[in-house]
């Protein structure tokens, strides 16, 4: 079933944890809650999940209103970020407690406990408790607790934290395997940027309780919204500049204390004059001799290589640092104090106006 | 460069080093209590003609001494079950409650603490007697006919008692629920538990090994308890802590004296044992299943 979130709020006394949430995920999709420490993203997944009512708006699953319906006729699959596993009871009967608690005779819970077990590999440890079970073995424990019971929601707070990077990287992939297999309409929680492209259909990007964008990957990664939503996505050079002149939907700017670039659809309110700041992915600079027209003039300060490209730390003439990665062949005989020429790809500068 | 020997020297010292510091404790502990027990026990089973067993039979033949027994237990077991009523919700609740009151709250609970329990008996005097605030409100509010006399029955014993071991059991219990994280709850609910379920299948589940802690606490202070017994109850309400003082105070007969504290001591150990081998037995199981 589809959820709906409209005008969510929650509030105590003046703080403001959520403000304004809305936010719509078709039913089997994967909504990833996206932002720094403190935002409101285990806020917003608790008023889903029914522990904390909200201060206003409402929260519809498929044609319900379920706003004010308790936590426990929720019927949502939820994985804590601590996993919250009962510690008195073995890995089966932790994944088990749902089952029970729904009647579901003896026969068919041991069935489709076994099932889950097996489908999340942890079949030998059905006896184990929690805390005799690894980390990653006890977040497994924690999914299957969440699926075993077929949830119309599954909720996810940050299931994955506790995790070494790698098993981190698999675990997440497993994850959103399972997510589409049994078609569940899920909310994500992270602040791992790289996780929530990777296995979420949306990403809304949050800051103190406010929605920044909403959107796929591709569109928050190539178009954001604002400059909070450019620095928080992968890395971002910004280019502080004035708008010189239009021409009809474009715009030519003088940026970095001298070079003139064309920007594409800057949106009508970048007007001559205009103060602002341009957005530079460091992969969409190329390198090029210093000489070279329509490139940044930039002196190396250092080069750290990592494996598939190499980052190249430089300074422009007005003084501001610049990053711009290359493939390691293009680095191989700069060295710190040598000028070179960094081109912006075509089309690769987004314009964002001085607030 | 380190060399074997200093080496080896670290690691005995690594092995001593608990043992020092342990040390002054364990001399305390036994020149303190261990030996005065012991003399104790000593002193209740002699007489002028060497070992006898004759306090303790006196004790075993007369029921008026069995009586004195079973009101202490009794007075125990009453006084552990009010303060477990009264002190598991209140103890969860301040566990839980999230105001910025709730450690004032605690606070609160355990200012009786700091006043002696004979000053707190004292007060329970004030409201038991015979024409106090209890007997008036009971009458006011058409409870009794006449005047009701609380003051000098086990009644009065028990609700005073309760009142002044309450906070012990509410700060034990605290301690308890604040260890158990609220999130297990919410698990719970979301797996399907109604929230009075979740309660039971998981936090009082998980808290049973404090609850149990805090009534032997309780039970313990209970039936050695001696200012509240002698000023509420009185000779009425004979206990053993009131029993004993009778015998060595009163009567000068120490070596009875020394019987009913070992009776009790006694008694006291095998309650303790009892209940931690339930424990222990139940935590094996569990990891064994
Ligand atoms: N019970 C509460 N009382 C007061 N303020 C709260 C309460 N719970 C959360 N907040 C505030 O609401 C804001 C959002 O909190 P929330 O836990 O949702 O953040 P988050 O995005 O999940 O952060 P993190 O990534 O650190 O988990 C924070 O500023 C927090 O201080
Ligand atoms: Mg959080």
């Amino acid at each position: 079933m589809d959820i709906q979130l409209q005008n969510l709020r929650k509030t105590y006394g003046s703080a403001v944890a959520v403000a304004d949430m809305s936010a719509k995920i078709p039913q089997g999709r994967m909504l990833a809650l996206l932002g720094p420490s403190g935002c409101g993203k285990t806020t917003t997944l608790r008023m889903v999940a029914g522990f904390i009512a909200p201060t206003s708006g409402s929260i519809r699953v498929g044609a319900t209103d379920i706003t004010t319906l308790p936590a426990h006729k929720r019927d949502t699959g939820l994985v804590f970020q601590s996993y919250a596993l009962f510690p008195h009871l073995s890995a089966a009967e932790n994944i088990a407690f749902g089952l029970r608690r729904r009647g579901v005779a003896r026969a068919e819970r041991e069935q489709r406990v076994t099932a889950m077990l097996d489908k999340l590999k942890l079949s030998g440890l059905a006896d184990r408790l929690p805390r005799q079970l690894s980390g990653g073995q006890q977040q497994r424990v924690a999914v299957a607790r969440a699926l075993v019971i077929n949830p119309s929601i599954l909720l996810l707070d940050e299931p994955f934290s506790n995790l070494d990077a790698k098993l981190r990287e698999s675990t997440g992939l497993e994850m959103s395997r399972l997510q589409r297999e049994f078609g569940l309409t899920s909310i994500f929680v992270t602040h791992d940027q790289t996780e929530a492209m990777s296995i979420a259909d949306t990403i809304a990007v949050m800051k103190d309780g406010e929605l920044q964008q909403i959107g796929s990957a591709s569109e928050i990664y190539e178009r954001p919204a604002n400059r909070f939503v450019a620095d928080f996505i992968g890395r971002a050079n910004f280019l502080a500049g004035r708008i010189l002149r239009r021409e009809g939907q474009d715009a030519v700017a003088e940026l970095a204390a001298g070079l003139e670039m064309r920007l594409l659809d800057p949106g009508a309110a970048a007007l001559p004059g205009a103060q602002g700041e341009a957005l530079l992915r460091p992969e969409a600079i190329a390198l090029a001799d210093h000489a070279s027209p329509g490139s940044f003039k930039a002196t190396v300060e250092q080069i750290s290589y990592q494996g598939a490209i190499a980052n190249l730390h430089a300074r422009l003439a007005d003084g501001s640092a610049i990053v711009a990665s290359v493939p390691p062949e293009d680095a191989r005989g700069l060295a710190p104090g040598k000028l070179v020429g960094l081109a912006p790809k075509p089309a690769a500068l987004i314009w964002f106006a001085k607030s | 460069m380190t060399k074997p020997e200093t080496k080896g020297g670290g690691a005995r010292w690594a092995l001593f080093a608990p043992a020092l510091l342990f040390a002054p404790c364990a001399f305390v502990y036994a020149v303190f209590f261990i030996w005065p027990q012991a003399s104790l026990l000593a002193i209740s089973a002699t007489d002028a003609a060497g070992l006898t067993l004759a306090h303790y039979q006196r004790f075993a033949g007369d029921s008026y001494y069995w009586e004195i027994l079973g009101r202490t237990l009794g007075l125990g077991a009453a006084v552990t079950a009010i303060t477990l009523v009264l002190g598991v919700p209140t103890a969860y609740l301040l566990a839980r409650v999230q105001s910025r009151w709730a450690g004032f709250l605690l606070l609160l609970t355990t200012f009786p603490l700091l006043v002696s329990a004979v000053v707190r008996s004292f007060g329970w005097m004030v409201l038991f007697f015979r024409d106090g605030l209890l007997s008036h409100g009971l009458m006011a509010l058409g409870f009794a006919d006449k005047p009701v006399q609380t003051m000098y029955t086990m009644a009065g014993v028990i609700i005073a008692l309760a009142q002044v071991l309450l906070p012990l059991m509410i700060l034990t219990l605290h301690g308890v629920f604040k260890s158990i994280d609220r999130d297990l709850e919410y698990a719970a609910m979301s797996l399907g538990a109604r929230p009075i379920v979740a309660l039971g299948l998981v936090t009082l589940r998980l808290a049973s090994g404090g609850i149990v802690a805090g009534s032997l606490l309780v039970f313990s202070l209970a039936i050695s308890a001696f200012a509240t017994p002698s000023l509420v109850g009185g000779a009425r309400a004979n206990v053993m802590a009131t029993a004993i003082y009778e015998q060595a105070i009163e009567l000068l007969d120490w070596p009875f004296a020394a019987a009913l504290a070992t009776i009790l001591l006694v008694t006291v150990l095998a309650l303790s044992l009892a209940y931690g081998a339930l424990l222990e037995g139940r935590g094996e199981r569990e990891a064994a299943r």
